[in-house]
């Protein structure tokens, strides 16, 4: 399963929404509030084995389906690079 | 025989008794909030104007408290409580609201900003077991029910405390930390303008 596929099927059986797009806002369409997005970024930490910096829990990287799936693909870049 | 009793209708005299009631019962505790306030915070060595306790409240002050104008203090189920140690300071800024069961216990330094708000059982206090650093806490924050905040913590401008939060870490400003130990994500990544 694609990074995206598995991000969204954490969203939709966490928090029991379908009916949205890959770039629709989290917040604005509220799909998740507050509280669950401490359990996405609790998921993409276990599901990805990355720790996310304080900083990086921003609007521009998490709060739409493409943005967390880019973000997740820009942090394994970096851990790559970082290794070899 | 006609009665020479006027006819007063009962109902219309317990509703302006009733109206007259809703009007005085908040100034008259109002005015007692300010009164309690006085008497208790008699220790006090600085005290704002308008400072209001609502219920009963447990004031130990040995060294010096600074209370802003207009504060607030919610009666409740449990008294708030404010602890100053010998040598400590605890300062509290203008407009600032304190729901019921909060303690805050300074042994060193423990600042409050302006307009902040605190919810029942809030626990604010400089020392632990490990060790004792000053806690700041900026204006405009809101620290929601049950949330502690630990030694050496400053909490930015107009953040946001999560309730039952263990606050180990400085929140920046614009903030909203959640969790024990308390995380933090940025507050536009969660809370959006009202009515949108």
């Amino acid at each position: 399963m694609s990074i995206r596929d598995r991000i969204r099927t954490f969203i939709v059986d966490t928090f029991f929404v379908d009916e949205f797009g890959d770039d629709d806002s989290f917040l604005r369409k509220g799909l998740i509030d507050s509280t669950g997005m401490m359990e996405l970024v609790a998921f993409l930490e276990q599901e990805f084995g990355m720790k996310l910096e304080d900083k990086e829990l921003v609007p521009e990287n998490l709060d739409s389906l493409s943005r967390v799936t880019a973000f997740v693909e820009r942090k394994q870049q970096q851990r790559l690079s970082q290794a070899g | 025989m006609t009665s020479r009793i006027p006819s007063v209708a009962l109902p219309a005299v317990l509703e302006q008794l009733q109206a007259l009631r809703k009007v005085v019962q908040p100034r008259a505790l109002r005015a007692m909030a300010l009164a309690r306030a006085r008497w208790l915070f008699r220790s006090v060595q600085l005290r704002g104007h308008n400072v209001a306790a609502y219920g009963p409240m447990a004031v130990q002050n040995d060294g010096i408290i600074a209370l802003g104008d207009r504060l607030t203090f919610v009666g409740g189920m449990m008294p708030s409580s404010l602890v100053c140690h010998p040598g400590a300071r605890l300062t509290i800024g203008d407009d600032t609201q304190f729901n019921y069961g909060v303690s805050l216990e300074a042994w060193e330094s423990v600042s409050v900003g302006a307009r902040c708000m605190f919810a029942s059982f809030v626990r604010l206090g400089d020392r632990d077991g490990q060790r004792t650093a000053p806690i700041v806490i900026e204006d405009d924050v809101w620290v929601a029910h049950g949330a502690i905040i630990m030694p050496g913590v400053r909490v930015g401008a107009r953040s946001v405390v999560a309730a039952g939060s263990i606050v180990t870490q400085d929140v920046p400003p614009d903030t909203l930390a959640m969790g024990n130990p308390a995380r933090n994500m940025s507050l536009e990544l969660v809370a959006r303008e009202t009515g949108t």
